[in-house]
């Protein structure tokens, strides 16, 4: 036995063994080998197995990895090997087991550093922690004096977990407040339109997929963005093994549909809508939907459901039968639009409709366009359509589903400041705060006081890498006067870090205490205790004390931290917890076995409960009902004057930067450009990982037709530009993409040259920013483009 | 016949995630440019017009490769100093860095670019399943790795008769070639249909 | 070309240069008994012997390993070829001793020289075999072993029929005629050999299509420069110069002769780097 194998972890091995059978035999196979040759000492050992998580934004739930240390150093990284009922082993994806990489990488920052050179031009010099905090808390005391709370924001980031950010908006609660924000840039439409439909979201939970015939995956693609085992992919992965026929919608051949698709059908971006539309006139026209359940279950559908005073033929099926605009919504109507055949169209709408349970299942990257807000409340009317929802191995046409388990939090206080802008709208209010209104999507506020003029960026890339059109970021960020001053607080040197005025060095999850939650929207929630791995690299300090050291300079450091560390605080958080819920871990066993995985093994059905009895078990919305017309967004849209943009029922609405824009503008720019989540990368994350530059270098992909027709060949390089800017990248040129799109997956860092032009392949370089007409959220997948060889 | 250990790859379901790739650079700290193990993708069909429609047959799939530990391996057979050996035991084509000269030949007859050359050593580096995995008990790190457990390790003929696979497959070398200790459950449309040389 | 291939490319070309012009030299030495006569061209076969090892050093990524390089002789040819290369300049040198000690009579030597030769003609059978037993299906096929005799033919003719040029008046036209049926024959071995690793190409999957597809695409130059160099040296440049020495235009004679190892030469170096570059390795 290997002398830093302590007799737990020993026993976990037999453990391993005893799990054969769940992970597909292995164990068996190896004539007892782990066992047999287990007191044969191998290499020299390494001092200890530090369990760990990894805790990047994938969106998947934070998999376990177990870090080798030695001599302080992390030597290797493994992952979890048990198989337990309901929670396959959470094995860390590829980018969990390159976290050596990300920890030891060059672009680590070193030391706290003030802005020299210009702001974005990325030249600082190194200044002392004390130092640091005052300048941030003069310049955040001299602001709030100035311009009010309002003029204080935090910016959106998804760079580290939950809990560990809480110290910036606990110290700027106690300061009076700040800004808020509400949606993100992952989900704003879908979280913003869903509840229209259903009050509540919700969704059948993985584990239910081994029961549906037939998987629709709408802009679904769970094996690159949340690859780990036991998320999303593990699940449909388990449906295809269990006979579930699988099919995908997707203008990529992605890495899912090339893993599970019996059928892909590749559709034109932007265009879903129009092929819900069409499936749901082939229902219509042949008589395959389930009237009952509708008429019980929801309204707008037809002319009778609808709410009062909604005008007349503003149902769903009237505007699918063309009663209101003349225009039937059939399969060749659509065909031109999507690029689908209408066979095909008609086919699928045929198989959805008569194959008993069908779970029909969107993901995220279909809401980052133009209108968001359809496609997300489009496919739950197929799922109504076809009487799935509330139904084991179907479903409610929503993402993936969940199980609901409690929340751990610290305690950041109230924020005194109720005004709130969309995620996406900060560096407009950067640049004219004051004139926002809720017309353009301003809440809980008839207008700001002021704009921004202090923001706070912890663990994030969205100050310019993330956010929609860097150029104009650029210039917004880089005029001193607008926003005054900007703390950036990172682990390594990204593009946002170039616009710090405070440049703080972060110390990595593997190197602080933390404690998170795994994200969600998966099976089997769960919680995890992070305790440092190895000494912390370098001259960082964590966000709590940064927030304790600002607090302090501040005049309010015993209010602000009450004395305690940061380990008390979340041991205060995880009893409090444990008070409330049976079974959970104290800290001490925590410390032991760092994860809590939830307890539950049966399949969640979303909304079962309101279909066995609609009258006790109303849902969320105004009518109680599935509201496939919304008189809340009807309402919503007058008031806003823009309801051709943003209908009471789902429709196609074409995007401006789409196959049905202006005709001049396709001409010269005829590529409709999108960038996929890639699995070398999560959002900006690993992006300066080696390792995953050779997994996946960056580039655009074209389909080979479009490459040809402008004598590309694979590997060139390449111009990709519009009217906003331009990129120098390389081509892939590959069957597996519809022509006339062009792919270039989103996080690369953003790096101008001289001539401002990007040459490392950031798609934010030619996106638009332009907010969706409902939830003003970010439209990243909605451009056009034209590329040439360089 | 002796013992030979072996993988399997139940190619069905891969989804390319590479994790095992990442997995085992880890394991050796490789640098970029060498891998012990790697995941290729093969992609056919094409696309037509269809008045506005596109028509398409393109499939598309990976597979996970590293050494096969092949019964009759090429790479043995060129070394010029034995350097490149299989471990009578188990079966385990291992490289002896301290005779290796770097000449490459192995680099050169191996159908499936397993022994990888390392220019800070000026000598060749290879899967040797995790040989100090297996003195220690566990399983080598990509059998561990992959997140839907789709790789296994194991005595090749029980592998085999457990869950099938083949080793000829529409992107790898016929496996006459070597004879690869490599069973793959292979994608749709992957079978019997190596490429490479016909070796008759 | 990759940079990494030189070190082969110049290794194959010397010691198939070598060992060509060792056996053609020995041939047209062979009823020779003058010291001078006996001894021409031995230096030249030495000195690209010991260029050809220097830079298949080079090669390797570990030199200092390269004492164990012969302990695979039961599988790899490339063991082989280290003790044959050792070999046959053991025996040049033994035999360049004997040369100009005059040691013997020379008929023993004569018969050293069979032995030295059959050593060098097995090399390059060996050499060839190394290419042979790899995953490229170009190199997989009975032309690379012809390929590479003939580039030895070649060389070695051209090379002795234009030394013999250079010592004036010595020669009889008569003399020299099997030297230029000899070089022309060698010509049509490698065309020979061309030809059938073209049509070889075809039948022998993917990756050899491929490498036909780089022939005669991005490096076709290559392919006519091999082609169109060495015949016009052999079968053009040397029949020239012979029928310019029978006429005794003595004075354009030295001049022919250097042109022609030049294009024969030039010729098969850019076939060479053709082989090279144009290999396609099997599946990953
Ligand atoms: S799936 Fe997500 S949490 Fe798991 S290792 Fe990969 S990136 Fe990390
Ligand atoms: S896969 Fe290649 S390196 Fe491995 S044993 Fe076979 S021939 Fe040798
Ligand atoms: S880890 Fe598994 S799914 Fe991922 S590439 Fe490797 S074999 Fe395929």
């Amino acid at each position: 036995m290997r002398p830093d194998l302590s007799r737990r972890s020993f026993l976990k091995w037999s453990a391993v063994v005893g799990a054969g059978a769940a992970i597909g035999g292995v164990a068996a196979t190896q004539g007892g080998l782990i066992e047999g040759t287990a007191s044969a000492a191998g290499t020299p050992a390494p001092v200890k197995v530090v369990p760990q998580q990894c805790t990047v934004n994938c969106g998947g739930y934070s998999c376990a990895l177990q870090l080798h240390v030695q001599d302080d150093t992390i030597v290797r990284v493994d992952t979890d090997q048990m198989d337990r009922p309901g929670f396959p082993a959470m094995r860390g994806c590829l980018r969990g087991r390159a976290t050596r990489q990300f920890v030891y990488n060059p672009d680590r920052l070193k030391q706290p550093m003030k802005r020299v050179g210009k702001r974005g031009e990325g030249k600082f010099e190194p200044i002392t922690w004390d130092e640091a905090y005052t300048l941030i808390a003069t310049n955040l005391d001299r602001i709030i004096k100035k311009h009010g709370n309002q003029a204080v924001y935090v910016q959106y980031a998804s760079g580290t977990d939950g809990t560990t950010r809480t110290p910036v908006t606990r110290l700027l609660n106690m300061m009076g407040g700040y800004l808020n924000y509400y949606g993100t840039y992952s989900s704003a439409c879908y979280n913003w339109a869903g509840p229209y439909t259903f009050g509540k979201l919700e969704s059948n939970s993985g584990d239910d997929l081994v029961n549906s015939k037939l998987v629709v995956l709408f802009a679904n693609n769970s094996a690159e963005t949340q690859p780990g085992g036991g998320n999303e992919f593990y699940w449909q992965m388990q449906a295809k093994k269990a006979g579930a026929k699988v099919i995908v919608i997707d203008p990529r051949l992605s890495d899912t549909s090339k893993a599970l698709a019996d059928e892909w059908i590749p559709i034109r971006p932007t265009t879903d809508n129009a092929l819900m539309d069409a499936m749901a006139y082939v229902m219509l026209t042949e008589n395959l939907h389930d009237q009952a359940f509708l008429d019980k279950y929801t309204i707008g559908f037809d002319e009778k459901t609808l709410p009062a005073g909604a005008p007349a033929n503003s149902s769903y099926r009237s505007y699918v039968m063309g009663l209101a605009d003349g225009v039937k919504k059939t399969p060749e109507w659509a065909e031109k639009i999507t690029g689908v055949p209408r066979n095909t169209i008609i086919r699928l709408a045929r198989e959805i409709a008569t194959t008993k349970p069908c779970a029909l299942i969107q993901n995220l990257g279909w809401q980052r366009h133009a209108y968001g807000e359809q496609p997300v409340r489009g496919l739950p009317v197929l799922a109504a359509m076809t009487g799935n929802i509330g139904k084991s191995g179907g479903g409610p046409g929503l993402r993936d589903g969940r199980k609901n388990a409690p929340s751990i939090s610290l305690p950041a206080g109230t924020n005194p400041v109720k005004a709130s802008i969309s995620v996406f709208q900060w560096h407009e209010a950067i640049e004219r705060g004051t004139e926002l209104r809720p017309v353009d999507g301003l809440l809980n506020a008839p207008k700001l006081d002021s704009n921004i003029k202090f923001i706070w960026n912890y663990g994030g890339n969205t100050l310019i890498n993330q956010h929609s059109d860097t150029g104009r970021t650029h210039k917004v960020l880089a005029d001193e006067s607008l926003c005054e001053f900007i703390v950036v607080h990172d682990v390594m040197m990204t593009p946002s870090a170039r616009y710090a005025d405070v440049l703080l060095p972060d110390a990595t999850s593997y190197e602080r205490l933390h404690l998170g939650r795994g994200s969600t929207n998966v099976q089997g929630d769960r919680f995890y205790l992070g305790v440092p791995a190895i000494t912390p690299l370098h001259d960082i300090k964590t966000n709590y004390e940064v927030c304790s050291g600002v607090a302090e300079k501040l005049g309010i450091g015993p209010k602000f931290t009450e004395g305690k560390t940061w380990e008390q605080w979340l041991k205060e958080a995880v009893s409090g917890v444990a008070a409330k819920t049976p079974g959970f871990p104290t800290w001490e066993q925590m410390l032991k076995d760092p994860i809590y995985r939830g307890t539950s093994t049966k399949p969640v059905i979303a909304y079962e409960a309101f279909i066995k009895d609609p009258e006790k078990n109303k849902l969320a919305t105004p009518s109680g009902k599935i509201e496939i017309y919304s008189a809340a967004i009807a309402k919503l849209a007058q008031e806003r004057g823009n309801a051709k943009e943003l209908p009471a029922i789902p429709k196609y609405v074409p995007a401006w930067e789409g196959p049905n824009a202006d005709p001049a503008l396709l001409e010269k720019y005829p590529l409709q450009l999108l960038g996929h989540h890639t699995k070398r990368r999560v959002h900006s994350t690993h992006d300066n990982n080696k390792w995953m530059e050779e997994v996946e270098q960056q580039a655009i992909t074209l389909n080979e037709l479009d490459a040809a027709e402008r004598g590309i060949k694979d590997g060139d390089m390449v111009k990709v530009w519009n009217d906003r800017g331009t990129i120098h990248v390389v081509c892939r040129v590959a069957k597996g993409i519809m022509p006339g799109v062009a792919d270039l997956p989103q996080g690369a860092w953003f790096t101008p040259n001289k001539d401002g032009v990007d040459i490392r392949g950031n798609i934010n370089t030619i996106t638009k920013y332009h907010p969706t007409p409902g939830a003003k959220g970010n439209p990243q997948h909605t451009n056009l483009v034209q590329v040439a060889k360089l | 016949m002796a013992k030979q250990l072996g993988f399997h790859v139940d190619a069905r379901f891969c989804a390319g995630c590479k994790t095992c790739q990442i997995a085992c650079k880890d394991r050796s700290s490789l640098e970029v440019g060498q891998l012990f193990r790697k995941v290729v993708k093969h992609e056919e069909g094409g696309w037509v017009k269809q008045d506005d429609a596109w028509v398409t047959n393109v499939t598309a799939y990976w597979l996970s490769v590293s050494c096969n530990h092949c019964e009759n391996p090429a790479c043995v057979k060129v070394c010029p100093t034995g350097a490149m050996h299989k471990r009578a035991e188990d079966g385990v084509v291992m490289v002896d860095q301290s005779r290796c000269v770097g000449c490459q030949s192995c680099v050169w007859a191996c159908p499936y670019d397993a022994p990888q050359y390392n220019p800070d050593l000026g000598k060749v580096g290879k899967c040797d399943l995790c040989a100090d995995r297996l003195a220690a008990g566990q399983r080598p790190v990509c059998v561990d790795a992959c997140p839907y457990q789709l790789l296994s390790f194991g005595e090749i003929d029980k592998l085999e008769a457990e869950k099938g696979g083949t080793a000829a497959v529409a992107g790898l070398a016929d496996p006459k070639r070597t004879q690869p200790s490599l069973r793959i459950n292979p994608p749709k449309g992957a079978i019997n249909a190596a490429s490479g040389r016909d070796l008759k | 070309m990759n940079m990494h291939d030189l070190p082969l490319i110049i290794y194959t070309l010397c010691l198939q240069s070598a060992v060509g012009i060792y056996i053609v030299s020995r041939m047209a030495a062979w009823t020779e008994t003058s010291k001078a006569k006996r001894m021409r061209h031995l230096w030249l076969v030495g000195g690209l012997g010991v260029a050809g090892v220097i830079a298949s050093a080079l090669h390797m990524g570990y030199p200092w390993n390269a004492v164990l390089t012969m302990s695979n002789l039961g599988t790899s040819w490339l063991s082989r070829e280290i003790v044959l290369t050792v070999s046959f300049g053991a025996a040049w040198l033994i035999g360049l001793v004997f040369e100009s000690k005059e040691a013997g009579n020379v008929e023993t030597r004569n018969g050293w020289s069979v032995l030295t030769s059959l050593i060098g003609f097995t090399l390059v059978f060996a050499m060839s075999m190394i290419y042979r037993t790899t995953a490229f299906p170009a190199w997989e096929h009975a032309s690379t072993t012809f390929g590479f005799y003939a580039t030895a033919g070649l060389i070695g003719t051209a090379v002795v029929f234009a030394g013999q040029l250079f010592q004036k008046g010595e020669e009889e036209p008569k003399a020299l005629l099997p030297l230029l049926i000899g070089g022309v024959a060698m010509l049509a071995l490698q065309m020979m050999a061309v030809a059938s690793h073209g049509a070889y190409l075809g039948t022998a999957g993917p990756e050899a299509a491929e490498t036909a597809a780089l022939i005669a695409g991005p490096y076709a130059v290559l392919q006519w420069a091999r082609v169109a160099l060495t015949a016009i040296g052999a079968a053009i440049f040397m029949p020239l110069a012979w029928r310019q020495w029978a006429q005794k235009k003595v004075t354009s004679v030295p001049a022919l002769a250097g042109a022609l190892i030049a294009l024969v030469v030039l010729g098969e170096l850019a076939g060479r780097v053709l082989f090279y570059a144009s290999r396609v390795k099997i599946g990953l």
